[in-house]
């Protein structure tokens, strides 16, 4: 019985990170889009929500285990998981807040790193696993894309350097919306599937289906739909700093970005390299700022996007530990902890939607 | 944390960030080359195409069909990785 109320939890709780990640992410498929003009605000967190839907169905090939390789998997129980997803969506609604575009991947591997630490001690986290899987990955992806957007961009202006701007903001505009597509099929195939294993994860240690079992069709219809109301309702502040407050791009820029990002994100899953997103995009568009002129970046807003990403994993972790301390306070396998976090994790959301009902919309999709 | 000192050389699987460096370079820079092309290519095949001069048209409408030939391969290909990766 007690399994099955933190089983019930954890699925919720998967669903709520899967949101957020929807939600935090939205910015990377539709900022350049909406900064150029592609497309109108909703009509591009529409065009991204569907095919973020479509694209958790696309590929079933499942991340079976959470962080595998980064922490010792006999100690990754539903609690821990539990405590994690609870670090990764505080960091995304943190990093929203502020309008900084940061890893959701990289948020949950340092809530479950934080949590399966103070679960298992040091020997629970394999530090090994998180220089190849993370730091070099985090170093690489946005590198990559910064320089593969920068030479792309001087190509591009090379070759439509003397024509009519009408005519080659029109064709970089169509450009965007099937580059932007495709950002939105890769995000869907990837983020959805974290959540998908995670929820399959705590199906099988509840042993309500069995080991190595694929995901069943509704935790795939869930997952896909969480991440798609997400990004249909749209991290407006994320998307602002991306689409306009790093660089004020024109359309061959927002082109060059988009397309040098979704290259590096399939190149890196052709080959089954973990890259994040977020990182990459954020690389691609300040890189098709910088090769046009290296002042035409923010490097102030740069800086501090750069200092989110280093504060991801431990930041998250210390959230994650905190909340596996208290929610294992009655055991790890007592349904008490779990319930009680829940709670005041409810009455938070609660509250904080009441004041901003109260007081009103922020920011508007105009605006952004 | 098991904090043995690894060598990143151990860890790190570098065959796979070289594929990814050049796979992304080479097709990241192909794309926006290729639509610009197509671009190029619409923009002055309508200018020959205004001006009366056949032969012009019909090159650079060649170079719109390709340019955007090569979008769209690199389109199909992208989803073709999506639905096979693993």
């Amino acid at each position: 019985m007690e399994s099955d109320i933190i089983l019930v939890i954890v699925v919720a709780t998967a669903l709520a990170f899967d949101f957020t990640n929807g939600f935090h992410d939205t910015a990377n498929v539709v900022a350049t889009s909406i900064s150029t003009r592609a497309m109108a605000p909703r009509v591009a967190v529409g065009f991204a929500a569907i095919l973020n839907f479509v694209g958790a169905f696309i590929s079933l090939e499942v991340a079976a285990t959470v962080a595998s390789g980064i922490v010792e998997a006999d100690l990754v129980t539903p609690t821990v998981v539990f405590g994690g997803l609870v670090g990764a969506i505080t960091w995304n609604l943190i990093t929203w807040y502020y309008g900084l575009p940061s890893s959701s991947s990289h948020a949950l591997i340092g809530g479950v790193v934080g949590s399966a630490f103070v679960a298992g001690g040091a020997d629970a986290v394999l530090g090994e696993g998180l220089l190849g899987k993370v730091a070099v990955p985090a170093l690489v992806a946005p590198t990559l894309a910064f320089v593969t957007a920068a030479i792309a961009i001087l190509f591009a202006y090379r070759i439509i350097g003397r024509q009519s701007p009408g005519t080659v903001n029109r064709g970089f505009r169509v450009g965007q919306i099937v580059s932007g597509g495709m950002l939105a099929l890769a995000h869907g195939t990837n983020d959805a599937q974290k959540t998908m294993g995670v929820i399959t994860l705590a199906l099988i240690a509840n042993g309500s289906i069995a080991g190595g079992s694929d995901p069943p069709f509704w935790v795939i219809v869930s997952a896909a739909t969480a991440i798609a109301l997400g990004t249909y309702v749209g991290g407006w502040r994320i998307i602002r700093t991306m689409g306009s407050r790093i660089i004020k791009m024109d359309t061959a820029q927002g082109f060059s970005a988009q397309g040098a990002g979704a290259a590096v994100i399939l190149a890196a899953s052709h080959v089954g390299f973990p890259l994040s997103t977020t990182h990459t995009i954020s690389g691609a568009v300040m890189g098709a700022g910088a090769a046009k002129r290296v002042s035409a970046v923010r490097w102030g807003v740069a800086g501090n996007i750069m200092v989110a990403w280093v504060l991801t994993i431990p930041a998250a972790a210390a959230v994650g530990g905190g909340i596996y301390a208290v929610a294992s306070v009655f055991g790890d396998d007592s349904a008490i902890g779990p319930v009680l976090v829940a709670a005041i994790g409810l009455t938070l959301s609660a509250w904080a939607f009441a004041r901003r009902v109260r007081r009103g919309p922020t920011l508007t999709a105009a605006e952004a | 944390m098991r904090l043995r000192l690894p060598i990143a050389g151990d860890i790190v699987e570098w065959d796979l960030v070289l594929q990814v460096i050049w796979a992304a370079l080479a097709a990241g820079v192909a794309v926006t080359i290729a639509m610009s092309f197509a671009i190029l290519g619409a923009t002055r095949a309508a200018d020959a195409r205004r001006d009366g001069d056949t032969l012009d048209t019909i090159i650079y409408g060649a170079l719109f069909v390709l340019g955007l030939g090569a979008c769209l391969g690199a389109v199909v290909l992208g989803i073709f990785v999506m639905t096979s990766k693993g």
